[in-house]
C-alpha cells in the first residue's frame, strides 16, 4: 500500500477559520506538548505555494533562473510571485483582525 | 497541446518572443506582399488589387504591432497592480500575431473583391476559413497581455478591448496619413 501523502490542514472544516496547533509530539520519547500556537505565516501557505518559496529562495530570489529551471517563461513565474505576495498580505490582514 | 496553441506564453516571452515574432512577422510580410494582404490595422486584413511597394507591407505590421505594444504598455501603467516589463508585452504581442502567416497563405487564393455584390461562394468560404485564425490571433493577443501584465478576469477583458480599439483607431489614422507621403 502506498503511504498517503498528508497535507497540513490549514482552516476549520467547519467554520473555516484558520487552525491553531494545540498539540505537538516527539515520536522518538512520546512527549507531547499542548497548549495554544500559531501557525507561521509561511506554514499557512498552500503546498504548492510553499514550495515555491522554497525554489525562490534556493535559487538564490532570482526569477530568472527559476524561470529557466521550471522551464516557464519569467512573467509567468513573476505573476506566481505577485499571486504569492498577495495572498500573503490576505493572510496577514486576517491574522490582525480576525 | 492546447496550453502551446492558446497560452504559449506561459513558456515563451521577452526577448526570445520578440526575436521569433520579429521573424515571423518578416516572413509574414514577404508572403503578404506576394498574396497582396494588407494588414493595414491592428487586427485588419484585406487583399488589395493595387500592387505597392514591399516596404509598405513591412511597414503595416510594424505599425499594427507598435500600436499595439503601446496601447497596451500605456494601459498597464495605468491599471496593473504589479510589475511589467515592455520586452514582456512587446516579445508576447510580436508573437501573437503569427497567426496573420496563415491568413497572408490563405489569401493567395482570395480574389481582390473591390465590389460587394460581386462576392462570389469562394471568397465567402475563405473569408469563413480566416475567422477562426482570427479568432486565434485575438485569443493569443489577449493571452499575451494578460501574462505581461499580470492583469486577469472581467477587467482584464475590458482593458484589452479598450487598448485594442485604441490602437486600430491610431495604427489606421498613422498609415492613412504616413503611407501617402511615402508612395508618392
Amino acid at each position: 500500500m502506498k503511504p498517503i501523502k498528508k497535507s497540513l490542514p490549514l482552516s476549520c472544516p467547519s467554520c473555516a477559520s484558520p487552525l491553531k496547533v494545540t498539540s505537538l509530539a516527539c515520536e522518538a520519547c512520546d512527549t507531547t506538548v499542548s497548549g495554544s500556537f500559531e501557525l507561521p505565516l509561511l506554514a499557512r501557505l498552500s503546498a504548492d505555494d510553499l514550495q515555491f518559496v522554497i525554489d525562490f529562495v534556493k535559487s538564490s530570489g532570482s526569477l530568472k533562473l527559476m524561470a529557466q529551471q521550471l522551464g516557464l517563461s519569467y512573467p509567468t513565474v513573476r505573476n506566481r510571485l505577485d499571486d504569492i505576495i498577495a495572498n500573503i498580505e490576505k493572510i496577514e490582514k486576517n491574522i490582525k483582525t480576525p | 497541446m492546447n496550453t502551446w496553441l492558446l497560452r504559449p506564453f506561459t513558456y515563451i516571452a521577452g526577448s526570445k518572443a520578440l526575436l521569433t515574432g520579429w521573424a515571423i512577422m518578416l516572413i509574414t510580410s514577404v508572403v503578404a506582399y506576394f498574396s497582396k494582404t494588407h494588414f493595414d490595422g491592428a487586427i485588419d486584413a484585406h487583399v488589395g488589387a493595387t500592387v505597392l511597394p514591399y516596404f509598405i507591407y513591412l511597414l503595416e505590421a510594424l505599425i499594427a504591432w507598435g500600436c499595439m505594444v503601446l496601447a497596451c504598455y500605456a494601459a498597464a501603467a495605468i491599471f496593473a497592480r504589479t510589475s511589467f516589463r515592455l520586452i514582456d508585452i512587446a516579445g508576447t504581442l510580436a508573437l501573437a500575431r503569427a497567426p496573420l502567416l496563415l491568413i497572408a497563405l490563405i489569401n493567395f487564393a482570395m480574389p481582390a473583391t473591390v465590389d460587394p455584390t460581386a462576392i462570389n461562394p469562394m471568397v465567402i468560404v475563405l473569408a469563413l476559413v480566416c475567422l477562426p485564425v482570427f479568432v486565434w490571433m485575438l485569443v493569443l493577443m489577449y493571452q499575451a497581455f494578460s501574462i505581461s501584465t499580470n492583469l486577469k478576469g472581467t477587467k482584464a477583458v475590458i482593458i484589452f478591448i479598450a487598448a485594442l480599439l485604441v490602437a486600430e483607431v491610431v495604427s489606421k489614422v498613422l498609415m492613412h496619413f504616413t503611407f501617402p507621403l511615402m508612395i508618392s
